[in-house]
């Protein structure tokens, strides 16, 4: 009925894993599970706890850690290679929001000017029409 | 709070909100394990009631799904578990070093 798995490790245990050659199976699981909880963190991070958002935030630093190492092993690389690729994501979309938005703001623009042409030419109308 | 104080606190919370939001209706509990579905967890060491610091957690529970708030609930325990664990590594590496007198 216990669930806790025992695969659990800390942030410093996972970068002292990440920075070996070799894992055995059972620190491949360890480094697995851990990665699974920090995927699982950023799927539900608006919801999460305050003691879960400070585990995730030892690992981004220890992440933001791995730039200024010198002589990466191939899974420290994969890690940074995979944290790349999730920032590049965040941007890609931030940065459609903003096409999009700037479009929209053209269209508005558009259509509010074509609608006060419609209004002055309508005023102009009645204008004549009394005349 | 006392540790059973803490389990009964823990299964009033999770009965409160189960009045109050019907999609909790698979989410089971006696205050120590949590159960959904076929997945159980426990919950007896950790205080339910933290995890209504998340203001967005707090205003999403008339809402939320059964199956995202378990999974919310999970994450706390292992973050729990995970902290306790680095604070024993800490208090051990005190201790070892001489730094640390009881």
């Amino acid at each position: 009925m216990d669930y806790i798995p025992s695969e659990l490790i800390t942030p410093e245990q996972y970068f002292e894993l990440l920075s070996k050659d070799q894992l055995t199976p059972k620190e491949t699981i360890q480094k697995n599970s851990f990665e699974m909880f920090v995927r699982r963190c950023e799927e539900l991070s608006s919801l999460i706890s305050p003691a879960t958002e400070g585990v995730y935030a030892t690992y981004l630093k220890g992440i933001t850690k791995l730039y200024g190492k010198e002589n990466l092993s191939a899974f420290e690389e994969k890690a940074l290679q995979n944290y790349e690729e999730k920032l590049k994501i965040k941007k890609e979309t931030g940065q459609k929001r903003k096409l999009t938005l700037n479009q929209a703001g053209t269209i508005n623009a558009i259509i509010i000017f074509v609608m006060l042409l419609n209004i002055g030419f309508i005023i102009a109308m009645a204008i004549l029409g009394r005349s | 709070m006392s540790g059973n104080n803490n389990i009964s606190v823990n299964a009033a919370y999770v009965a409160s909100w189960k009045e109050k939001n019907p999609l909790l209706f698979e989410l089971k509990t006696d205050g120590k394990y949590l159960t959904y579905q076929n997945q159980t967890i426990d919950i007896s060491t950790i205080y339910i009631q933290d995890l209504l610091f998340n203001s967005n957690l707090l205003n999403s529970i008339p809402f939320i799904e059964g199956k995202e708030l378990f999974d919310v609930i999970k994450l706390h325990t292992e973050a729990i578990k995970i902290k306790e664990m680095e604070l024993e590594e800490k208090t051990r590496r005190l201790q070892a070093y001489g730094l640390y007198t009881k």
